[in-house]
């Protein structure tokens, strides 16, 4: 496992309505964040809403270009990236947003073949995505349409979807929101084998308090302002978070 | 970039009753673009059927001569006049006019079209025609088309029994042979006479007077030098044509100048809008339906391209499976069509392609169209 993190924000400050080379009279969402995120490492963002959380996601996901500050991923520095390099830089990150997002017409294997990208060859692809959804508790729902599934195994087959290429950067936006509790024990327990197996960094964005079991680390956004949970700064926030 | 799944095929029969009707649309247009071509193929040629037969390499006609039922006559001098002409080795002329023929069997009058047949020269390629016209020497016999519409009756059966008497504007003809043309728009039916049959039919016809002028060159002229030469010598009363502009100017007549050439070029523009929008429908609606699942998969990697390869597969999906449906229906209307107006409408394998080519062109059109909406879209907004 090399030394570079797998994710590492220096001074990242993002505004809304902010166009490169002109001052913009906003306030940021998003004001000098540093963060890292090493490989295996679990790491829970939580905060109010609207801090900027997903603002930070896809931030990171290079969903969003980078304003001011550094954002690496695997040591590769997001700014300035064409939107083809952008799209590079993804093909190294999974991504689980909180609404599943599966395709009707495909099955949940097809689903989960999508994320291979023509990566593998097909009957190869349909062996890892047979494998990732039975890691996932789905091995007899292969075939089964969205359609057919509940919400807790479709937002499972979405999670399969982003680990099924052994992604080295997970980022998870509220991934247990909407499920019951064995769910979210099965997506939790398949984010922290993705951890342990092949070393992927996992950034977790919630404020389910069933994910802080699997934490290696909590970080707290508030005000635009990333402190680590535990510090005297988020205390009062993290309780009440808790309660 | 192809994870191995049949996407476009899977997202278009998901939903049976959209794609059914989304395909029917597409047949439709595919039915009304191979149907104007057909029917509109058909007039233009069976309109220059009889002037293709014509056994010219230049042709005179009057300045008034707008197409071939409304003729203008020139001065058969003018003919003669062509054979000082350098290059030019004979010519033979054709005199036409419209007149009632009587249905020998049920006795009602039917406008035909009928050909006076000059006896100068060689007047049609065709052998058959040919031979039939040069054996027309009495002046009431006439040669008919049996390919004409049946309002003039069976004469094709009568013949069998021998020459038919009937009337041509009041005046007795017998028909002592029958050829095959067939009717087009302009023409239900055509007969030909020689010239004294003509003269007889037309009486009010100054002698003299000839509506086509074919002019035949010596083995080795160049038909432009030989046409200009003629219009250096001939007075502005005759225009002088090789055998192809008169054929171009007969269709451009029919192409420019009447409503028929509108009427196509609008059902056309109308078939193609009716398979762009059935195309576009679906494929937007897909589209609009499916944007956060896209935006994921653009989250993924998925490039830009991949959607609209996306697109242009269904849309391409969605033209070949209409297609097919839509060619049949034009056959059985090519089929009806022809049947009813006598008129032969032919499919030919150009036209099933290059029709299937437009489509497929139109429909990816639409899908380019319906692309849009997610090449512009903040994915980060969508997921």
């Amino acid at each position: 496992m090399t030394d570079i993190p797998a994710l590492a924000i220096r001074g990242v400050t993002h505004t809304y309505g902010h166009h490169p080379g002109t001052t913009s009279s906003r306030s940021p969402l998003l004001r000098s964040v540093d963060l890292t995120v090493r490989r295996g490492e679990v790491v829970v963002l939580s905060g109010p809403s609207g801090a900027g959380k997903t603002t930070l996601l896809t931030l990171c996901g290079a969903l969003r270009s980078v304003q001011d500050g550094d954002v690496r991923v695997l040591g590769r520095a997001l700014r300035g990236l064409t939107a083809a390099q952008q799209r590079a830089v993804r093909g190294d990150i999974g991504f689980i947003f909180q609404s599943h997002h599966l395709i009707d017409a495909l099955t949940a294997g097809q689903n989960v073949m999508m994320a291979l990208l023509g990566r593998v060859p097909v009957a190869e692809s349909m062996r890892l995505a047979e494998t990732a959804l039975a890691g996932l508790g789905l091995a007899s729902r292969v075939d089964a349409r969205p359609d057919t599934l509940s919400g807790g195994e479709k937002q499972r087959v979405a999670v399969a979807r982003a680990l099924v290429r052994h992604p080295a950067l997970i980022l998870a936006d509220e991934p247990t929101a909407s499920l019951d509790a064995a769910s979210a024990g099965i997506v939790l327990e398949a984010l922290r084998i993705a951890g342990r197996r092949w070393g992927a960094a996992v950034l977790l964005v919630t404020h389910d308090v069933r994910v802080f079991e699997i934490a290696d680390r909590r970080v707290h956004l508030a005000d635009g302002v990333l402190v680590e949970a535990g510090s005297p700064a988020s205390r009062p926030r993290l309780r009440a978070l808790a309660r | 970039m192809n994870p191995g799944v049949p996407v476009a095929y899977l997202q278009l029969t998901r939903y049976p009753r959209r794609l059914v009707i989304a395909v029917l649309g597409l047949a439709i247009s595919a039915l009304g673009i191979l149907g104007q071509m057909g029917f509109e193929d058909s007039l233009f040629r069976s309109a220059t059927r009889l002037f293709e037969e014509l056994d010219a390499d230049v042709v005179l006609v009057s300045p008034q001569y707008q197409f071939m039922v409304l003729p203008a006559p020139f001065s058969e001098r003018r003919l003669y006049q062509s054979l000082s002409v350098p290059g030019v080795e004979s010519f033979s002329s054709v005199r036409l006019g419209v007149a009632p023929f009587r249905n020998p069997v049920t006795r009602v009058n039917r406008t035909v079209y009928v050909v006076g047949v000059g006896r100068a020269g060689r007047v049609f390629v065709n052998p058959d025609w040919e031979r039939k016209a040069r054996a027309l020497e009495a002046p009431d016999a006439v040669a008919f088309d049996r390919r004409s519409r049946p309002e003039f009756g069976p004469i094709g059966d009568l013949f069998r029994d021998g020459p038919v008497r009937t009337e041509i504007g009041q005046h007795a003809v017998r028909i002592v042979s029958v050829f095959d043309m067939g009717a087009s728009f302009s023409a239900d039916g055509t007969v030909l006479v020689n010239d004294d049959g003509f003269s007889r039919l037309f009486p009010r016809r100054r002698p003299g007077l000839v509506d086509l002028g074919l002019i035949h060159l010596r083995p080795g002229a160049e038909a432009a030098r030989v046409v200009d030469a003629l219009r250096s010598v001939l007075p502005g009363d005759v225009v002088v044509l090789t055998h192809e502009a008169l054929n171009a100017r007969e269709q451009a007549y029919w192409r420019g100048t009447t409503p028929a050439g509108f009427i196509f070029k609008t059902i056309l523009i109308i078939s193609l809008m009716v398979g762009a929008v059935s195309a576009y429908q679906i494929l937007s609606s897909d589209l609009a339906e499916n944007l956060p699942q896209y935006a994921t998969l653009k989250a993924l990697g998925y490039p830009d391209a991949y959607f609209l390869r996306l697109t242009f597969e269904k849309a391409w999906l969605l033209t070949s499976m209409a297609y097919p449906f839509g060619f049949l229906l034009a056959l059985v209307v090519y089929a009806s069509a022809t049947w009813l107006t006598l008129v032969p409408l032919v499919m030919t394998s150009g036209r099933a392609i290059g029709v299937y080519v437009i489509m497929l062109t139109a429909a990816s059109a639409a899908g380019l169209l319906a692309t849009h909406r997610l090449r512009r879209a903040d994915i980060t907004e969508l997921l």
